[in-house]
């Protein structure tokens, strides 16, 4: 068995480039609705399409897989392979599919759908193949390694109905069209996103907020969700609709839960702070909270506006807002541990919180959280979708640019820590 | 009485410190430097206590039974070592009655010891309980002892 610590972990500058292209994907499919509002008028709309595929692939996915990198290997005692080469061309096949996918949808362009399945699927199945070796590698019975197989599945599963559709539609494959839609769109942002926000907040929320584990049975019943997703989907390629429904229920239960759970969580921390994080948290157990019920209108209602705020929530407000929270916490962390472990001279560093300054982190993820609930309501409002999409935007690039310059400084600094002479300190000996 | 399992006590050990460094951070930012200075001194007191049980008693026989001496336990020292230096800012910053100082570096400590209990409780424990076999019981007498001396 294999002991990895954080200096074992990727150099950060490669999970940084993740977190940079993915918050300007984000910001680039706010600005596509911007261009293009009535694209919220429907789901099958093609630059509601591309926009949400933007922000998925081009957004959300290389932030996870960035902070996979470093989190797999800390949280686990796991280390993913390193393929210095190979692991950049993956992030640049990445986007460079999930652009040209985009580009596909919105013009409509068969070979553009080719060109970005490949890409694609040379990206994601390389990205899973280092995951799965790591996490099936070693067996570890611990919960968290468990979880993550399981999101790994919902991931390859993602991946795989994302492919197919791509061969429906550019090869005229003769498969269920909109069943391999909703299946896709179920396993990505309930499977693969949300399964993957409840495995990582099972360690992250107890631990960074210094507060209450996690229920056992909360564990054992987040089991459940990749069984709820497939049972539901054959039930409904059936048309057995009441086990369909019943599914979709307990899953929405799964999600009032994490909400509640969570929030109790934040509102009972002993951390003594009171800070972005803090409130950030708590904005991500509101939000699973509401999401709960928006998922559970979308399945009785017949109104498909209801189906169209809850992807527009899940994607932007749970995906996107969760990820906005947690990269304040991931990248300062990263860049201040680095600056430590070169310090030898003992100079004064910037404090944790003054890396990227608080104000400015919680009017962004005030301007964030307000635009995913902004454009969340112009499913049903879409004079709201211009002004959403704008905050949307703004507020994701206002991030990229904070942590650009954190990251800016870092590497100053960091150059300059390595040119200074050791200075020895008293050191504080064991009682 | 006999003496707790190790991995249960130096678990436990870890959520005691967590507490301990929140009512620092809780006494200095509301100003009451008093409380903050007395909550300091016994979170650096157990702390330290609980790096010298594991690297005097649990770390030497986690390497006798696994001959690994530059792998798992290398890496735990080396975060101590971080961690007392933090220990070593955060005087300071007590001393001066800084703040912000205390936020920061409480901060900088806080999600430095979470990573390392993270691997601790999850990778090493076991390993070493597993590794140690029917004299799990005597080791952890002797880590309950330094750590309370």
């Amino acid at each position: 068995m294999q002991l990895v610590s954080t200096e074992a972990s990727p150099a950060p500058d490669l999970s940084f480039a993740h977190f940079l292209a993915g918050l300007a994907g984000m910001g680039a499919a706010g600005i596509l609705l911007a261009w293009q509002p009535e694209a919220l008028l429907t789901r099958w709309h093609p630059a509601a399409l591309a926009a949400v595929h933007l922000f998925a692939l081009a957004g959300l996915m290389p932030v996870m897989l960035g902070a996979l990198l470093q989190f797999v290997p800390v949280a686990c005692g796991l280390a993913l392979p390193r393929w210095p080469r190979l692991d950049w061309l993956i992030l640049s096949a990445l986007l460079a599919g999930a652009y040209a996918l985009a580009g596909g949808f919105l013009f409509a362009d068969p070979a553009w759908l080719l060109t970005a399945g490949l890409l694609l699927a040379a990206s994601l199945l390389s990205f899973l193949t280092k995951l799965i070796r790591a996490l099936w590698q070693q067996r570890l019975q611990a919960a968290l390694p468990a979880a993550l197989r399981r999101n790994a599945l919902a991931f390859a599963a993602t991946v795989l109905l994302g492919l197919s559709l791509i061969g429906v539609m550019r090869f005229g494959w003769a498969l269920p069209f909109l069943q391999l839609v909703d299946w896709h769109a179920q396993w990505g942002l309930i499977g693969w996103i949300g399964g993957l926000i409840i495995s990582v907040s099972s360690v992250v929320v107890p631990m960074f907020h210094v507060s209450a584990h996690y229920p056992k049975h909360w564990e054992q019943a987040t089991r459940s969700l990749p069984l709820l997703l497939l049972t539901g989907g054959l039930a409904s390629l059936a048309g057995w609709s009441t086990l369909a429904q019943l599914c979709t229920a307990l899953l929405a239960l799964l999600c009032l839960a994490f909400g509640l759970l969570t929030g109790l969580r934040v509102v009972e921390a002993r951390r003594g702070e009171r800070d972005a994080f803090h409130w950030g948290w708590l904005a991500v157990a509101a939000l699973s909270s509401g999401l709960a019920l928006l998922g559970l209108l979308a399945s009785l209602a017949s109104d498909p506006r209801w189906g169209l705020a809850f992807g527009v929530l899940a994607l932007t407000g749970l995906g996107g807002g969760t990820i906005s929270v947690m990269l304040y916490r991931i990248v300062p962390f990263l860049i201040w541990l680095h600056w430590q472990r070169a310090n030898k001279a003992r100079a004064r560093l910037p404090l944790l919180h003054q890396i990227v300054p608080e104000r400015a982190q919680r009017a962004q993820l005030l301007a964030d959280f307000g635009a995913s609930l902004v454009l969340t309501t112009a499913a049903f409002v879409p004079v709201l979708v211009l002004p959403g999409a704008a905050l949307l935007a703004a507020s994701k690039l206002v991030q990229l640019s904070l942590l650009a310059r954190a990251m800016h400084a870092y590497r100053q600094r960091l150059a300059l820590l390595h040119t200074l002479p050791p200075r020895v300190r008293p050191a504080a000996g064991n009682p | 009485m006999s003496s707790p399992d190790f991995v249960t006590y130096l678990t436990t050990d870890h959520r005691h410190c967590d507490e301990q460094l929140g009512a620092l951070r809780r006494s200095a930012i509301g100003g009451d430097w008093q409380a903050a200075s007395a909550a300091f001194e016994a979170l650096r007191h157990d702390i330290l206590a609980h790096f010298a049980a594991e690297e005097e008693v649990l770390f030497p026989a986690f390497e006798a039974s696994s001959g690994m001496t530059c792998g798992p336990t290398a890496v735990m020292r080396m975060e101590h070592e971080e961690a007392r230096e933090l220990l070593l800012d955060l005087a300071e910053a007590i001393a001066a009655q800084e703040t912000d100082g205390v936020r920061g570096y409480g901060e900088a400590l806080l999600i430095l010891l979470q990573q390392h209990n993270m691997k601790e409780e999850n990778i090493l424990y076991p390993m070493a309980q597993q590794g140690l076999g029917p004299r799990v019981g005597e080791l952890s007498a002797q880590i309950v002892l330094r750590r309370e001396t």
